[in-house]
């Protein structure tokens, strides 16, 4: 599950949480670009299919990268 | 000794007349073949009711019995109201008894609506359920649960505390506390004095703590499910996702009448076959606490990642988005309801064969 409060979830005994952006923005963040907003979303989307091939025991926070790959093309 | 607490003058002159609500099954009558069984009220004791009768001994009796199917009462929830109305008029009992129920769902369901009719008309009632019981959360604080287990091997132990629980009420006596006078908390607090005040308690407890030593905390944490973690996706690209967000996402003008998290709660869900994303003009949240945020001003896909599975989609990365996604209003949401709806949820999902779910915790 993606929630913006993972310490929640993770509380009570959910397996796969995934740390989202804010309540009231869960998989997204208004204040990027439309093009960076659209990044973040894939981001999000993509921590939460990797966390459903994760094998997991205990309640484990998956945190999205903060970086897409092409933002990190262009830093190097 | 309980007795003379209540009744101060001539116990005959006051003898208290009970009306009992069962089922079908605890009537006599019959299973889940006769769960269509119309209400209908006898005179006097069955069933469990006479050993409610035997139990009152000379404090009271049990004057009638309503009998109701637990389909009809459910599905017939105006008419079988009405002649529980009906039967309350012609013996006015003093106190109503229904059930227990244990953790029948549709005879809990209609003991909590016997309970509600005698509570509009005045009359003290007290129910037996499990905790979890769909009844429990009918008519809210207004009904009256001992706690029960599912084990009706249990019905004279029960029998005995909702009368106790009852007589008390019917006495017009001042209820404790939820654990001292044993029902199902209503979520009211009554202020109390204690010896210390909070800040040395939680001194004292934090000390007890460090050393080892047992503590009792003074406010319940309800303990919740242990449930293992599924296995892990083995073949994303053969895995149907499925969607489901707790924002309230619904086609504008909420078609289904979505409650915005004051109310019942419920879920809906909303095919998106050839949707890639939702807009602003077609969807909006109901949830009470973001009308006229970012879900409804700017995009809807916050609370529901569509775009982004879209395109992982079309890249092959999974085989496909389930056709529905799924709707509730988180906000408040009792335990016991989102329980019930994940139930539901989940059967439906196991049978459109979904693999593996994203819901999006608001």
């Amino acid at each position: 599950m993606v929630s913006a409060l993972p310490s929640v979830p993770l509380s009570v005994g959910a397996h796969r949480v995934i740390k989202g952006v804010r309540v009231e923005h869960l998989c997204g963040d208004p204040s990027l670009s439309p093009e960076q907003d659209g990044e973040l979303m894939l981001r999000i989307a993509r921590t939460a299919l990797d966390a459903i091939q994760t094998e997991v025991t205990d309640p484990t926070l998956f945190e999205p990268a903060q970086h897409t790959e092409k933002e990190l093309t262009h830093a190097s | 000794m309980f007795a003379l607490t209540i009744f101060r003058t001539d116990p005959m002159a006051s003898e208290l007349k009970v009306l009992h609500y069962i089922n079908q099954f605890f009537g006599g009558i019959g299973g889940e073949d006769a769960n269509d069984l119309p209400v209908e009220t006898r005179e006097g004791a069955l069933g469990p009711g006479r050993l409610l009768d035997q139990k009152l001994g000379d404090r009271g009796s049990v004057v009638a019995t309503v009998i109701g199917g637990d389909n009809y009462f459910v599905e017939e929830e105006d008419e079988s109201v009405g002649k529980v109305r009906e039967a309350l008029e012609r013996f006015k009992p003093d106190l109503v008894v229904a059930g227990p129920a244990f953790d029948a769902g549709r005879y809990g369901m209609a003991c909590a609506l016997v309970c509600g009719a005698a509570g509009e008309m005045g009359i003290p009632a007290v129910t037996g359920m499990v905790d979890d019981n769909a009844g429990v959360l009918a008519n809210g604080r207004d009904t009256y649960v001992v706690p029960t287990g599912d084990n009706p091997a249990d019905m004279a132990g029960i029998i005995d505390r909702m009368m106790r629980l009852g007589l008390k009420l019917a006495s017009g006596d001042e209820l404790n506390h939820a654990d001292a006078d044993d029902y199902l908390p209503h979520g009211l607090r009554h202020g109390i004095v204690r010896e210390k005040p909070g800040a040395e308690r939680a001194v004292d407890m934090a000390l007890a703590m460090a050393l080892g030593q047992p503590i009792t905390p003074e406010i319940k944490v309800r303990q919740y499910d242990f449930v293992p973690a599924p296995a892990p996706i083995q073949n994303l690209a053969e895995t149907t996702v499925a969607l489901l967000t707790t924002a309230g996402i619904v086609p504008k003008g909420n078609p289904d009448g979505q409650g915005d998290g004051a109310g019942p709660r419920k879920w809906v869900s909303y095919n998106i076959d050839g949707v890639n994303a939702l807009t602003l003009g077609e969807w909006e949240s109901v949830h009470s606490g973001f009308k006229g945020y970012m879900y409804n001003s700017v995009n809807p896909n916050y609370a529901l990642p569509l775009p982004a599975l879209r395109a992982l989609e079309a890249l092959g990365v999974i085989k496909r988005i389930h056709s529905e996604f799924f709707s509730i209003v988180g906000g408040g949401c009792p335990v016991t309801a989102a329980q019930n709806m994940g139930r539901d949820i989940a059967k439906r999902l196991v049978n459109d064969g979904v693999q593996a779910v994203i819901l999006e915790s608001t």
